[in-house]
């Protein structure tokens, strides 16, 4: 059943899973042959392996802080306001990546009229980029038709996410994927870093937080493959820099309360350089 | 409802991949595997050729459980695939060892053991230095060989095989439990066939995850 007032908005937004393809570029690299063993192996040297770097969607995260206890808080939202700012590929697609965070962050915590704002907001970046591909009228009519069922709705969207990302892909734009990556993490990671009201090593959501170590890992990997140009190569070293503070963390181990503090002001200070423009 | 809508979303930010135009649209997924996991998290798609190896590295959080399967075009044959838990832990090693030489004087000693003043030629008195130190006389030099150790943290990368298709008998595919999040890697192996090496086919790499344990109740904050 339809729990949202305004469900054509909420539904609106599945079109913008086009738009955030996660099409990671394989990275040919020297990788180890396996010896076929239960126990510990040493790698060795062995033929090209290509690999592929995953991330898990930001909607996980949002679902996690949600299931903690965390409130939603709108103040900390990329203000739609900004969208002005941005004229250049470059910051636009970061703030796609932003705004579409900001998008799904609405979405789960069910705010209809945030997620009407963002999605109109992330609407335009995506014009403005070109990423037309399963995110045009076609798409956004068949979504108006099947709004009450959420079946036919998902396969719409997965199937435009398919046409968006060949598209991003066919058209060399597997740059402006990596920047949407970048956008769409940074921003997950504030927002859950915002919800955290007082710092406590036994804190789940804290924790979690301390996780995306291994999400920047692949990050990293993901935009190294596709490394074409200097500002792929200022990101990298931005977040390269962020990465030296995540590796104090042990997973599983006890947060230190400096440790995080530290996460917490980079990630802040890197998201707040990203969407002055 | 909720969960139905909670996987429209997971879809705004799908890690699917596609290496080809092609592949991106074909799905090999044995449909008694998909249950309630959601697989349009990590999951990718890529065009092998027999021979060709291909890993994907992805990310499972804690309180999920996580199942992989793989599937291809089924000229490709019976495609192999392993899943690996990439481990790293830094130890401490040698970094260098400089070994040091030098001569040291042996000073004389007088019949009580004690250290002999040297006496100034010119003057005839105890000889002392600059400072008014004593300068004792020296019987001999003796070769002194010390070492100095210096160390450094090297990190050591490991990778744990969880799962491997070609000796599993029962299941063909891997489920776990995640207590912690981690890191995997799907490898996947095209056997080598007496076909044309050039042709490719495609393979599809499905990563679907649930939440396990206690779920709180969705409420609106």
């Amino acid at each position: 059943m339809n729990k949202f007032p305004q469900i054509k908005l909420l539904f609106l937004v599945a079109a913008m899973a086009v738009l955030l393809a996660n099409c990671t570029s394989s990275d040919p690299r020297k990788k180890d042959d396996m010896i076929d063993s239960t126990k510990i192996v040493q790698p060795k040297k062995s033929a090209n392996v290509k690999t592929n770097y995953k991330l898990p969607s930001p909607v996980q995260l949002y679902v996690f802080i949600r299931d903690e206890g965390a409130h939603f808080n709108k103040d900390v939202l990329n203000s739609v306001d900004n969208l002005s700012k941005y004229n250049t590929t470059k910051s636009k697609a970061i703030n796609f990546g932003i705004y579409a965070a900001d998008l799904a962050y609405c979405t789960v915590f069910a705010k209809p009229q945030q997620t009407f704002f963002y999605f109109k907001s992330a609407k335009t970046i995506a014009n403005d980029l070109g990423l037309t591909q399963g995110f045009d009228e076609l798409i956004s009519k068949r979504i108006e038709n099947n709004l009450n069922n959420t079946d036919s709705l998902f396969q719409i969207t997965s199937d435009s996410y398919w046409d968006a990302c060949q598209f991003l892909e066919q058209t060399g734009k597997s740059d402006i994927l990596g920047f949407i990556l970048v956008g769409g993490w940074i921003e997950s990671v504030n927002l859950a870093i915002n919800s955290v009201d007082k710092f406590s090593a036994d804190n789940a959501i804290v924790g979690r937080i301390t996780e995306q170590q291994l999400l920047l890992d692949n990050l990293l990997e993901n935009l190294k493959a596709v490394n074409k140009n200097d500002q792929i190569s200022d990101i990298i070293s931005k977040l390269t820099e962020l990465k030296i503070s995540f590796d104090k963390v042990v997973i599983g181990d006890p947060v230190n309360k400096n440790v995080y503090n530290e996460i917490a002001t980079k990630v802040k200070a890197l998201r707040n350089e990203f969407i002055k423009g | 409802m909720k969960n139905k809508i909670i996987i429209l979303f997971t879809s705004v930010f799908i890690a699917f991949t596609a290496y080809s135009q092609n592949c991106g649209k074909k799905q090999f997924l044995d449909k008694n595997l998909i249950e309630d996991f959601d697989y349009k998290g990590q999951s990718s798609s890529a065009e092998l050729q027999p021979g060709d190896t291909a890993r994907t590295s992805v990310v499972a959080y804690g309180k999920n459980e996580v199942r992989i399967a793989v599937g291809g075009e089924p000229f490709l044959g019976q495609l192999i695939f392993k899943v690996i838990q990439p481990t790293s832990k830094t130890k401490k090693v040698v970094d260098n060892i400089r070994k040091r030489e030098e001569e040291i004087p042996v000073y004389k000693k007088d019949k009580d053991g004690n250290l002999v003043q040297k006496i100034d030629d010119w003057t005839g008195e105890k000889a002392k230095d600059a400072n008014g130190a004593p300068i004792y006389e020296i019987e001999k030099t003796e070769k002194l060989v010390s070492y100095d150790t210096t160390f450094k943290t090297v990190q050591i990368n490991e990778e744990l095989l969880l799962f491997d298709s070609e000796t599993s008998t029962d299941k063909k595919y891997y489920q776990e439990k995640i207590s912690r999040t981690k890191k995997l890697i799907i490898e996947v192996i095209v056997p080598a066939k007496d076909v044309d090496a050039n042709k490719t086919g495609c393979v599809s790499v499905n990563f679907g995850f649930r939440v396990f344990g206690e779920k709180k109740k969705f409420s609106k904050n």
